[in-house]
């Protein structure tokens, strides 16, 4: 069995935002070239609805502040809220563990959403342009809700060993994609030794979404 | 503010409304009928092609590949070529937006004139064909050359593949005008190096070996969020991977800061205090490596205790220090005065007379100068804790030499920024870092550009007369701010024309007024660009040419921040659109028009060639593998850096005495003459300027600080740019950051609209809105550099050729705020690009 898992390496990650940006060419952009000139087609905010977003954790208080990117995505859970309330199967997972979503199913009751206990799905509320060419079936939709896919349809064109775009476009290996069924994989490493955490292991949702925190000194030098 | 209702807008509430009033059901049916198109196109063909080049988005020069589908630039990769070497290789988000660069409906599509009847400043162009621009350009500059001198026409670049060629063309046709943007970049760091090493090093003259590194400090430098800086930060990401500890010391709590173990918050323009009290500790505590200070510095060298004056130098004829200086020291091993050359062990201590006069070390000056900048000093004027700077000099002295300040990068925002890197340097030699594994190492270049000669010229250059007339200590051909002051005094000669190539001298350089008012002056103005610039308003003729990743450069490249020999080339991924023009080709048409047939064919002509002889006669010349370079696109000569190397190429530097010298003689020689603290040659604390206008600022007053958004940059590539902008507005990076107890005084609230001025030029203003966060000092108000042009914004969201249709509303660029002459230093004429203070005034109810 294949199960898709992806590690984020915040100790590594160098917050330049080009994960950001590569997902949102792949998987938002709409690109026609019937032309000689392409045209590029983005929503109004196309960062809004890349399918990984950078948020700022904060905490402490000036001058100890702290600040953290992490990048909101879809953890791609075993056990996915998001599917088990989806009245019509519109939310299903893939027998290699990625969730996706068949939009032609959609109601757009956004039951999901709702569900969704990390509140990563997004919900595109802009029309399509004329002239735009989707970029395949699990592209952005208008008013149906929109989740990280691990860019699965590249898998489906058939490409090998296929990476999501995200994890190619970064230069500091600060995302590792890989199959957690495979003890050989870097990622069921990282997760086995523990390395590699996830957000809210008590709900039970088994996320293959995994982080690696930034390390520091666990006292601050001050205090010393 | 009203909420604005565009048209895009208005469709989304009409769809939206669509959604709520009907049922699911016709939801259904609306998405039946339309994406039928998207059923239909599910299996187009992709043809992927992969293509090297060098992003030069930032001026960084990361070896990338660029990723073609069916032709259309897409995505970007590291070049895997470089995998070898992959610590010196990453790229950052930027190049991820190629796409909307390349394919921007703003960017300039054709050659533009101005309009007839039109004046300068108020952007109003036609459109023309590329004969009719060049022939223009040409006639008007052969007019001029032949009524005022070639040297009447000044030429402005900046980044780009090919700035090499435009200085070379320009050189050509004879004037020695040419200037590149150094002193709004990394001028005052230079003159501070230049004490050190005798010698004007810039940013990319070091690397702090972060991979081996135990501890960095950083001080006013974020090379994990900012400018020119993505090798840099797989070296940190690499290094922070084998326990690797960061100090950020920063007014904002920056992405450096974010990975750091300690932000040390210090009010804006005070770093030198904070350094200097850490070279106290260093001194008074011991914590300086001795054995590396008397061998490498001229910490020994004995001086007259009332002048200063070097008590002997003396000609070296033979040894590694040949054609140097040596001088006079005591040496402790047998008591007796010495030249350092024979003895044994030079005293660093001693102090005593020599023929009736009193005689001292240079240490025992420093040790005396800097034994007034105590901790508790320092901590009164940058507000940092005794305590923390006492622990960063203790941390890095217990970790050298596998500990290091960051050699920076930036270095024009106050007047005392000269002093910030020559101290930082100072720390690091104190410590014995310099060179060693862990510390700071000497980057290495091949220098591997297209080998052609240019004639010389005897015309006196306008740096030749500065040099002579109140700055001494600039960098000829670095400093646009003395071609604009020549400009505008006619001194030494009138100048009518000028070629601004890649260059936005009005959005890159202080003084607005007075560059608008010295292109307006000129009989011709020439801009060569991709996007709308804030310079363009100013322009007679507009030349759009390809982006990077369009045309094959005739150059090879360092890779120029890396330890290693490193080069990469740049190769085309797609052609341009529109009518937009190669630069190389572009170039080609200019020297044919303005160079004499012999000119032409003895100095030009191999640029001429197409990019693969070039590149072959580049390969010849510098004895490198042609068919291996340009298969891979980047080729690294070594793969680890030489550790353990204390003198630049194992060569002695350009001081007088070949060592770094603590105590710089060419300086003391210049402060004799001029009797400025500003040119002492000792490290000497120096005031802000803007606490020279006022000690405490009032409530609506703060010292403006800006930093770098990973997706923007210094030209105006990304301004415009929908992703990058996109990015920019989610990181709210184009509004101006408050800290919330000044925000709560002046009653803002987030999002709030405010107007900037500055209170010594206050007829020019912008708008800006209020981002609250306890991430910034008090003291500061700090927005992210151009991301939106300013005061000009009006002129371009309206313009019809001159548009930038993206460009947020909100953006902050303190060049527009200072007026030319208080935005440079004397001597060397640095810009001090945050060296005021500016007042904020609330818009709206």
């Amino acid at each position: 069995m294949t199960r898709y898992a992806m590690i984020i390496d915040l100790n590594a990650c160098a917050r330049c935002g080009g994960c950001v940006l590569a997902c949102a060419v792949e998987n938002i952009a709409r690109i026609t070239s019937d032309a000689e000139m392409a045209n590029v087609h983005l929503p109004e905010n196309a960062i809004k609805y890349s399918r990984t977003r950078p948020v700022k954790v904060r905490s402490g208080e000036y001058p100890h502040v702290r600040e953290e990117m992490v990048f909101r995505q879809c953890l791609h859970c075993e056990e996915a809220p998001c599917v088990d309330v989806c009245p019509t199967g519109a939310s299903y997972k893939d027998g290699d563990g990625t969730v996706l979503i068949e939009k032609d199913l959609c109601i757009g009751c956004k039951y999901c959403i709702i569900a969704c206990p990390y509140g990563v799905r997004t919900l595109p509320e802009e029309q399509i342009e004329e002239g735009w060419v989707p970029a395949g079936k699990h592209a952005l939709m208008p008013f149906v809700p929109d989740k990280c896919t691990f860019c699965h349809h590249r898998k489906e064109q058939g490409i090998e060993n296929y990476k999501p775009a995200c994890v190619e476009a970064c230069a500091f290996d600060a995302r590792i994609f890989g199959d957690l069924d495979d003890p050989e994989s870097e990622v069921s490493k990282l997760v086995s030794s523990g390395a590699a955490v996830t957000l809210k292991p008590e709900l039970g949702t088994r996320p293959k979404l995994f982080y690696i925190p930034t390390s520091r000194l666990p006292r601050s030098l001050e205090t010393r | 503010m009203p909420p604005k209702i565009s048209r895009r807008n208005l469709l989304k509430i009409g769809a939206l409304t669509a959604v709520t009033v009907t049922t699911p059901v016709t939801t259904l049916k609306y998405f039946r009928k339309t994406p039928t198109r998207f059923q239909e196109a599910v299996k187009p063909r992709f043809i992927r092609e992969t293509h090297p080049t060098r992003c030069i988005l930032c001026g960084q020069g990361c070896p990338m590949r660029v990723e073609t589908i069916n032709g259309i630039v897409r995505h970007a990769y590291p070049n895997p070529a470089s995998r070898e070497v992959e610590k010196y290789t990453a790229i950052c988000g930027r190049p991820q937006g190629l796409i909307t660069l390349a394919y921007n409906p703003d960017r300039l599509k054709y050659p533009l004139i101005r309009e007839e009847g039109s004046k300068r400043g108020e952007g109003r162009f036609r459109r023309a064909t590329w004969d009719e621009a060049l022939d223009l350009v040409a006639r008007k500059l052969l007019e001029i050359k032949e009524k005022y001198g070639p040297q009447a026409v000044a030429v402005f670049v900046h980044q780009g593949n090919e700035s090499g060629a435009v200085k070379k063309l320009f050189k050509i046709f004879g004037t020695p005008n040419i200037t590149k943007h150094s002193s709004t970049c990394h001028t005052s760091m230079d003159v501070g190096l230049y004490l050190l090493f005798g010698k004007m090093f810039g940013p990319g003259t070091f690397t702090n070996d972060y991979e081996n590194a135990k501890l960095v400090v950083f001080v006013e430098r974020n090379p994990y969020g900012g400018l020119v800086a993505t090798t840099w930060a797989k070296m940190l990401s690499i290094g922070k991977k084998k326990g690797l500890r960061i100090i950020v010391i920063d007014p904002r709590f920056t992405e450096t800061a974010e990975h750091s173990d300690l932000w040390v918050p210090i009010r804006p323009g005070t770093d030198l205090a904070l350094l200097l009290a850490i070279i106290n500790q260093l001194v008074r505590n011991g914590w300086y490596n001795e054995e590396f200070v008397r061998k490498y510095t001229n910490a020994s060298m004995l001086v007259f205790k009332d002048t200063l004056d070097p008590v002997k130098l003396v000609d070296v004829d033979e040894g590694f220090f040949k054609g140097k200086k040596t001088y006079l020291v005591y040496d402790e091993s047998d008591g007796k005065f010495k030249l350092k050359t024979s003895a044994l062990k030079p005293s660093l201590y001693y102090e005593g007379d020599y023929e009736g006069r009193r005689v001292t070390t240079v240490f025992n000056l420093l040790r005396e100068r800097v034994s007034q900048y105590t901790p508790e000093w320092a901590s009164g004027i940058t507000g940092v804790p005794v305590k923390v700077i006492v622990e960063i000099a203790r941390q890095l002295w217990e970790n050298a030499p596998a500990a290091s300040i960051d050699h920076g990068y930036k270095a024009v925002r106050w007047l005392n920024e000269m002093r910030v890197f020559q101290a930082i340097m100072m720390i690091n030699i104190l410590i014995g870092s310099l060179g060693q594994k862990g510390g700071v190492l000497w980057n290495k270049s091949l220098k591997p550009s297209a080998p052609i000669s240019t004639p010389k010229h005897d015309v006196e250059s306008v740096w030749d007369y500065w040099k002579k007339n109140g700055y001494p200590l600039h960098k000829p051909g670095g400093t646009p701010n003395l071609l604009i002051k020549s400009i505008l005094e006619e001194k030494p000669y009138p100048i009518k024309a000028a070629i601004i190539w890649n260059q936005n001298l009005i959005g890159h350089h202080p003084g607005f007024k007075e560059i608008s008012r010295a292109l307006e002056k000129l009989e011709l103005v020439v801009i060569a660009d991709v996007m709308p610039n804030e310079t363009m308003p100013w322009a007679d003729v507009v030349l759009p040419h390809a982006y990077f990743f369009e045309e094959d450069a005739k150059e090879a490249y360092d890779v120029k921040k890396t330890p290693i020999p490193y080069i990469t080339i740049a190769r085309k991924a797609q052609n341009p659109p529109y009518e937009v023009r190669p630069s190389y080709e572009i170039l080609d048409e200019l020297a044919k028009r303005l160079l004499t047939p012999e000119e032409y064919e003895k100095y030009w002509k191999l640029l001429s060639l197409p990019a693969d002889q070039v590149l072959a006669k580049i390969c010849e010349s510098k004895n490198l593998p042609y068919d291996k370079l340009v298969e891979r696109g980047s080729l690294a000569l070594s793969h680890q850096p030489k550790y353990g190397e204390v003198y630049k190429s194992g060569k002695p530097f350009n001081t007088v005495t070949g060592e770094i010298e603590l105590l710089s003689i060419k300086m003391l020689q210049l402060y004799n003459k001029h009797k400025d603290p500003l040119l002492d040659p000792l490290i000497t604390w120096v005031e802000p300027q803007y606490m020279m206008y006022k000690k405490d600022l009032s409530e609506d007053e703060f010292v403006p600080v800006e930093g770098f958004i990973n997706m923007q940059s210094i030209n105006t590539f990304l301004k415009d740019s929908k992703l990058h902008v996109d990015y920019t507005k989610y990181m709210k990076a184009h509004m101006v950051w408050i800290h919330p107890k000044r925000a709560e005084r002046l009653g803002l609230r987030e999002g709030d609209w405010v107007e900037v001025y500055n209170p010594r030029q206050p007829d020019v203003s912008y708008k800006v809105q209020v981002h609250i966060t306890d991430s910034v000092h008090p003291d500061a108000l700090f927005g992210f550099h151009g991301t939106n042009p300013g005061p000009l914004l009006e002129l371009f969201k309206k313009n019809k050729e001159l548009r930038m249709e993206y460009t947020p509303e909100s953006g902050f660029n303190t060049n527009f705020l200072q007026p030319l002459e208080e935005g440079f230093t004397p001597y060397w004429g640095g810009a001090m690009l945050q060296d005021f203070i500016v007042k904020i005034r609330r818009l709206g109810g």
